[in-house]
């Protein structure tokens, strides 16, 4: 068969499709963004041929958050002279290719903390508009992963351009149109027409990824489980490992805490008022004149620990921790947040 | 949204000239501040605002009057950007943006007794709420003010406090100091013991407390023991916000923020928050 390039289309491809559909990405004017097996990990960057595309379960160490909301942004500029400020924002286009399920979960997440309520954000809003998404469903189960706990994943439905499941065949994928933006990245492949059982074999596969998860969190009442356990024993002996390094903060695809501060270069002619990311687990983050919100380490991991599992319920009525695993995989002290929630839900 | 459109931005300030400083204290300066229309935005009593001297950098001040025609905040000196702010003059530029937050609830309070309990630089922003009762005396009960300082240099708005408030019908103006000093008569006593002293009636009264994070919580005991009940007592609360329109983080405390969902809680609300404020 012929692809027509409609959204709701379905088929199945050869890894030679990926060829295809990076290249219209590039043709369309995208930088390309891709999960990169190196140095013995998985990576965002840029990507090359869609030879480099790992298939690999889990979403790399770092999640693709940086691609739309970076780790450093000039807001406007001020001019010392002329004391005017300008603030230039030129839309963004940029792509993923092979971003996974939670990750995708973690992008709606961000997408209301900064365009929701009454002040959209102008500089997501401009990384955020056009970013074509190429989804990779996940077919194995990661060791520190439990999206299928937060509801996150192995397999999306939802708020893809396109998405692919490798089926049980080496080189044989079922691939999914859910734009008309994702159909034009396909129309006129020549594919096999999807069958019956190739849909019991994704489904089979997601099911498996899912319980075979070695790790899990019951969510269940788990915010107001979260609040009664303000005071549970717990924090004290995982904020004596702590050792306060924010790693877990960094790699988290939920965090978006960020520090403000005004720069100005060497010829002092102009200023940047520029945006951070900043993490809760800095000292200065809950200071105030003569005092600190959060002064103990303990008040600090309990933060982030509970805005992921608990707060975030309450302010934007979902988990702020989509289940990916790279703070436990990132944490030098082997605190879990999974093994957390458990342990103050008492299921440990 | 067209590149150099800063209209829409809600993290680009718009430009306010200081007209007028006021020396409050030997720390503490009051400034006003307008655009050549007048007021940047209408700002409610409690509310907050964001204000810029580039290029130091921005912090949150609350505002402590909102005139016809200018914006007043007291400001503190006690870090890089307040230094800064406190050797600027008359006519210079700033950015501001907000306002932010919810305010005091003045409309809910009329026709209550109103207790306002203030510590240092926390009369500023309650002085916005004070003055607003005055403005509009008849809709409030009786009007009392405990206001204390480390010492008699530390008080600021010492001719309101000392000669137009106590003027107002229907007003009393508590004042104290710390620790006894030679040229002063008044009161030498800390808040809340002042405070316990002078017992209140809680009958149809609203408290509002504002000071260091320590009178916060010694006052809301008090009140507590003279029989205030939470939702009778309300307080505003601060941190370091970057952003004030809920995305850079700072300022959450529970599912709050303070910028979006405070900055003034009644303690009825803050009980059900962790126990950080």
């Amino acid at each position: 068969m012929v692809l027509q390039g409609q959204a709701g289309e379905n088929a199945v491809v050869g890894r030679d499709a990926f060829d295809e559909i990076l290249a219209r990405l590039q043709e369309r004017g995208y930088a390309v963004y891709g999960t990169v097996n190196e140095k013995g990990t998985g990576i965002f960057r840029p990507l090359g041929g869609a030879g480099e595309l790992s298939l690999r379960c889990t979403g790399g160490t770092l999640p693709p958050k940086y691609l739309w909301y970076p780790p450093s942004e000039t807001m406007f500029t001020y001019d010392r002279q002329s004391g005017a400020l300008r603030s230039e924002i030129e839309p963004v286009k940029q792509a993923v290719f092979g971003i996974r399920p939670c990750d995708v979960h973690a992008l709606l997440a961000l997408d209301e903390v900064f365009l929701g309520g009454d002040y959209p954000d102008p500089y997501y809003r401009a990384r955020r508009e056009d970013l074509p998404l190429v989804v990779f469903n996940c077919v194995e189960s990661g060791d520190t992963c439990f999206c299928s706990s937060m509801g996150t994943g192995p397999g999306l439905d939802h708020d893809y351009d396109l998405l692919i499941t490798e089926l049980d065949r080496p080189g044989r994928f079922l691939l999914e149109v859910g734009s008309g933006l994702g159909g034009e990245l396909v129309r006129d492949l020549r594919a096999e027409v999807a069958r019956d059982e190739d849909y019991q074999v994704k489904h089979r596969r997601l099911e498996d990824a899912a319980a075979n998860a070695r790790t899990t969190l019951e969510t269940e009442d788990l915010p107001r489980l979260m609040s009664e356990g303000h005071g549970h024993p717990y924090w004290r002996e995982i904020s004596d490992k702590c050792f306060g390094c924010a790693n877990c903060t960094s790699v988290c695809p939920t965090c978006y805490c960020a520090d403000i501060f005004d720069e100005t270069d060497f010829s002092l002619t102009e200023t940047r008022r520029k945006r951070r990311w900043s993490w809760c687990f800095l000292m200065e983050f809950g200071a105030v004149h003569g005092g600190n919100f959060r002064e103990r380490r303990i008040d600090r991991l309990r933060q982030f620990m509970q805005h992921k599992l608990n707060f975030s319920v309450g302010q934007y009525g979902r988990f702020h921790c989509v289940g990916c695993g790279r703070c436990i995989v990132w944490c030098p002290a082997n605190i879990d947040i999974a093994q957390t929630g458990r342990t103050i839900r008492g299921d440990a | 949204m067209p590149p150099d459109c800063t209209c829409q931005n809600p993290l680009v300030p718009s430009i306010v000239k200081v007209v007028e400083i006021v020396d409050e204290t030997y720390d503490i300066k009051n400034f006003y501040v307008a655009t050549d229309q007048g007021i940047p935005f209408e700002v409610l009593p409690g509310q907050l605002c964001m204000v810029s001297l580039l290029p130091v950098g921005e912090g949150m001040f609350s505002v402590t009057w909102q005139a016809e025609d200018h914006l007043q905040f007291a400001i503190r000196r006690v870090g890089l950007l307040t230094d800064a702010l406190h050797e600027i003059e008359i006519g210079q530029e700033l950015g501001i943006r907000g306002p932010y937050g919810n305010g005091f609830p003045v409309r809910q309070c009329e026709g209550k007794n109103m207790l306002f309990i203030g510590g240092g630089i926390g009369l500023a922003p309650l002085r916005s709420f004070i003055k607003h009762c005055f403005r509009r005396r008849k809709r409030y009960g009786q009007i009392q003010v405990l206001y204390g300082a480390r010492s008699v240099a530390d008080l600021c708005f010492k001719q309101e406090l000392s000669v137009e408030w106590p003027a107002q019908p229907e007003t009393r103006i508590f004042t104290t100091i710390d620790r006894p000093e030679a040229d002063w008569d008044g009161k030498v006593a800390f808040v809340p013991a002042y405070l316990e002293e002078l017992a209140p009636d809680p009958e149809n009264t609203v408290a509002v407390v504002c000071g260091p994070p320590i009178m916060i919580t010694l006052a809301l005991k008090s009140l507590q023991k003279l029989g205030f009940k939470d939702d009778q007592v309300i307080t505003t609360l601060e941190g370091r916000m970057k952003c004030g329109i809920g995305k850079c983080g700072r300022c959450n405390i529970g599912s709050e923020y303070i910028c979006l969902d405070g900055p003034v809680f009644d303690l009825a609300h803050l009980r059900h928050l962790p126990p950080e404020w």
